[in-house]
Parts: structure tokens; C-alpha cells; sequence
């Protein structure tokens, strides 16, 4: 475990040098190029981009949705993309992620959505069920624990979503656009929500969006994605007081209107 | 109508629903492990291997191809191996399960498209094994859509077992071939059909409702 030497202790994600490449029917192109960040513990770090900047690419190279075409990923100091199979899917409940379309199952009741990733730990019954209601209460749905997903309104499915993701007690939770398919109101409610468990549990969260506000709202530090490749990052009084970049006056000036 | 041919459309009907749904039951069972198959080996699946789906997509092609009355008289030997003869119920569900089992693989691999691949993505940033995906996301999310590919096989092998029937698979087809086709009486032919089309109505609505039932979109 050389690797861990020259981490320092403070970080909960480093990405070194990431590059991912595509190629579809012979045809490539380069999605991420080269980026390089760290996000501190307990912090709130968002990343913004227009879309087709490479921001879902660059969430997913954290859990190893995708695999990095060339990079490396530590969460925790660990080498994410040296680990065996078995030992990535244990490393990824470490690493909780919600998403835009915030896939909960439709088959399964709120209940039951909530439970799924303690029944891959294998946890008892017992401890799956005091566990699910805890968490069904952190998120205000103690009272929708029989519903189906259809029946609840996006702001409650991704609560429901949100649940699933804290289950197993991760130090981290990536969410991946998670306000955009929401309405301004639900957006805030889900955002303070965020916040509070950031605060609380103190999880180290990162977040994709393109919207400026949302950084505004909850993040401590923000980078900026431009084309597969950050063009900034700071902490966020610094980057809104001195914005280095035309692509990033351009998503600030949009939150004054 | 006779007592004699009452009993003999008691027993064709009870033939022809044995031949249905225990031919229906070993298709699933050899279906829905080659439909998963056919899935997950995909391209950006679980377990993408181009090379395997390849040869196994061929495979269940052909077998598609084969007119299921040829693939009768062509499975004799393998018939005669596994169910000891050739001919009656018994033998006639060995070809009826072969036949129809490319066919649910098909459909399985198809209601498997359906669910939408976020679900699967979100699985596995849970650390979800593959058999785990499998097991408890796809085939829970496809449910309402493979109990209606269980009935579109089974009214499929309705009319399959009546076409045995020709070579000598027994069940209504039989009476149908011998009375009617063979001896040409028509009140008989007419029974039979009308039975037939009482037994796929019946899987047809119960399909929909137990299809219905386990949908919660």
C-alpha cells in the first residue's frame, strides 16, 4: 500500500490525471482529459458544466461506473481501480449515489427500495427493518413505507432515493444531477435536506449540476468542467468574487436573474 | 353426443392442457436462464461478451427456424432417448418444450430491455453482484412483462400440441386430425375448435390479470 504515502489525510477523493476515452464504431473522442481534483472530508464540493461537458463521466470514475481510460482514483486513500471485483463492490457501499432519474425500483414498495442495499449486505431482518424505518424517518416518508414509487412525487421518490444511498452508512454520496428533473421549491426542500445530512452524519458530498444556484445554495468548493477539462476550482466566495473564467461568469450571471 | 365421445374430449382436453403448460413450464425453464444469457452478455451489459451473445443469439435463431412439424419427426431419437417413446403426451411435450424454448429466450431478453438501465447503474454503485442485479432488479422490474411472455407461449403451444397432434401427440389436435380432417366430420371439428379457443381465452385473461396485478408503474 505505497499509495496511501503521499495522500494527504484531510482528502476523501482524489482524482489524479483522469482521462476517458470512447470509441463507438471506430470512431473515438475524448469525454474527460486530464483532470485532476480533491475533495476535502465533510466538505460539499460541486462540479458545474453545460451539458456534454463530461461531468456524468467524471462522477461515475469515482465508484467506477466507468472505468478511467487512463488515471487514478483513490477514495480514502485506497486505489479504487486496483481493486478485485468482490472488493470494488464492497469499497462501493462505502459510496453512496443518487441520481436525476432517481432509479428506485418499481417493483419494490418504499419500504423495500430502502431495504435493497442492506439485503446485498446480508444484514438480519431484524436490523434491515429498525434500519429502514430510521432512515425513513431522516427523510420524512415514515408514513409512505408501503407505497409504491409511482404513487410518491419526484421530491419524495428521490428522499426515498436519498435513503437508499445512506443505508449502509457511507462517507461519501455523489449525486448526479440530483435536483434537475425537480421543480425550485422541491429542489430547496432536497437541497437542505442534503445539507443537514452533510452536516449531521458529517458525509463528504459530490454533486454534478449545471446550475449555478445549486452550487450557491449548499457547496463550500466548486470546479468548473469545460469541454472534459476543469478549467477552475476554488472555494466558493473566492470563485464568485473573482471568476477566471468567461464560462463561469456566464453560469453566475445566470443566478442573478 | 355419446358418453364414448364426451370421455374422448374430456381426455383430449385434459392431454392437450398437460402437453401446454408441462411443455410450457420446461421452455421457462430453459428460456429464461438463456433469455438472461442473451442479456447480460451485450453490449454495455453486466457481463458484456460480444463473442458469447454472438454465438448464442445464432443458436437460438436457428432453432427458430426449424417449422416446429419438422422439428417433431426431427427430435424422434433425442424424443425416444428422453421420454422412452415416440409417440403420445409424454413424448410429444420433449419437442414442444425444444421448440418453444428459442422463442421465450427471445422474449425474455426482450422484456429484460425494458427496464431501464439506470436501475442497473444504480445497483451496482450499491455494490451489487451480478447475480444479485439479476435476480433481485431485473427479473423483479420485468415481471409484469415475462408473465406476459408466459402467456403468449402458452396460447403458442396450444396450437403447437394441436399440430402434434398429427403425429400422434394425442390431445385435441388428435380428435380434431382423425374425426375431422381424417373422417371429415365437422360437428366434431367444431367442438375441438371451440375447445381450443375457450382454453386460449381462458390463459389469455388470466395472463392479463396476473400481468396487471404484479405492475406497480
Amino acid at each position: 500500500m505505497n499509495e496511501r504515502n503521499n495522500i494527504k489525510p484531510g482528502w476523501m477523493i482524489e482524482l489524479r490525471n483522469i482521462t476517458k476515452g470512447f470509441s463507438e464504431k471506430g470512431v473515438s473522442s475524448i469525454v474527460l482529459s486530464d483532470v485532476s481534483l480533491t475533495v476535502p472530508k465533510g466538505k460539499i464540493f460541486g462540479i458545474i458544466g453545460e451539458s456534454g461537458a463530461g461531468k456524468s463521466t467524471l462522477i461515475r470514475c469515482i465508484n467506477l461506473l466507468e472505468r478511467p481510460t487512463s488515471g487514478e482514483v483513490y477514495v480514502k486513500g485506497q486505489n479504487m481501480m486496483a481493486l478485485s471485483a468482490p472488493a470494488l463492490a464492497i469499497a462501493r457501499r462505502n459510496i453512496g449515489m443518487i441520481f436525476q432519474s432517481f432509479n428506485l425500483l418499481s417493483s419494490a414498495t418504499v419500504f423495500e427500495n430502502v431495504a435493497f442495499p442492506l439485503r446485498l449486505s446480508k444484514l438480519p431482518k431484524d436490523a434491515i427493518r429498525k434500519r429502514v424505518l430510521e432512515l425513513l424517518n431522516l427523510v420524512g416518508l415514515e408514513n409512505k413505507t408501503d407505497n409504491y414509487p409511482a404513487k410518491l412525487s419526484g421530491g419524495q421518490q428521490q428522499r426515498v432515493a436519498i435513503a437508499r444511498a445512506l443505508a449502509n452508512n457511507p462517507e461519501i454520496l455523489l449525486c448526479d444531477e440530483a435536483t434537475s428533473a425537480l421543480d425550485p421549491a422541491t429542489t430547496d426542500s432536497i437541497l437542505s435536506l442534503l445539507k443537514s445530512i452533510n452536516k449531521r452524519m458529517n458525509i463528504t458530498i459530490l454533486l454534478i449540476t449545471h446550475e449555478m444556484e445549486v452550487v450557491k445554495t449548499i457547496c463550500d468548493e466548486v470546479a468548473v468542467l469545460n469541454k472534459g477539462k476543469l478549467i477552475e476550482q476554488g472555494a466558493i466566495s473566492e470563485i464568485f468574487s473573482h471568476p477566471g473564467h468567461e464560462l463561469t461568469r456566464r453560469f453566475i450571471n445566470k443566478t442573478y436573474k | 353426443m355419446s358418453e364414448g365421445i364426451i370421455n374422448l374430449f374430456l381426455t383430449g382436453t385434459w392431454q392437450t392442457i398437460v402437453m401446454t403448460f408441462v411443455s410450457g413450464f420446461f421452455s421457462f425453464l430453459i428460456g429464461l436462464p438463456l433469455g438472461v444469457l442473451l442479456y447480460i452478455t451485450r453490449k454495455g451489459q453486466i457481463k458484456e461478451n460480444i463473442l458469447f451473445h454472438n454465438l448464442l443469439s445464432g443458436l437460438v435463431n436457428i432453432f427458430r427456424a426449424i417449422p416446429f412439424i419438422i422439428l417433431i419427426v426431427w427430435m424422434i431419437p433425442f424424443t425416444r432417448a428422453v421420454a422412452g417413446t415416440s409417440i403420445g403426451v409424454s413424448a410429444a411435450i420433449v419437442p414442444l418444450s425444444v421448440g418453444a424454448a428459442p422463442f421465450v429466450a427471445r422474449m425474455i431478453e426482450n422484456s429484460l430491455l425494458e427496464v431501464p438501465s439506470g436501475l442497473v447503474e444504480a445497483s451496482r454503485s450499491m455494490g451489487a453482484t451480478p447475480f444479485q442485479i439479476v435476480r433481485r432488479v431485473l427479473l423483479p422490474e420485468a415481471l409484469p412483462s415475462i408473465v406476459n411472455c408466459v402467456s403468449i407461449t402458452l396460447i403458442m403451444l396450444v396450437g403447437y400440441s394441436a399440430m402434434g397432434g398429427a403425429v400422434g401427440a394425442g390431445g385435441l389436435g388428435q380428435i380434431g386430425y382423425q374425426y375431422g380432417y381424417v373422417g371429415y366430420d365437422l360437428k366434431i371439428m367444431n367442438i375441438v375448435l371451440a375447445l381450443l379457443v375457450v382454453l386460449v381465452f381462458i390463459i389469455q385473461y388470466a395472463g392479463n390479470y396476473i400481468s396487471k396485478k404484479s405492475d406497480h408503474k
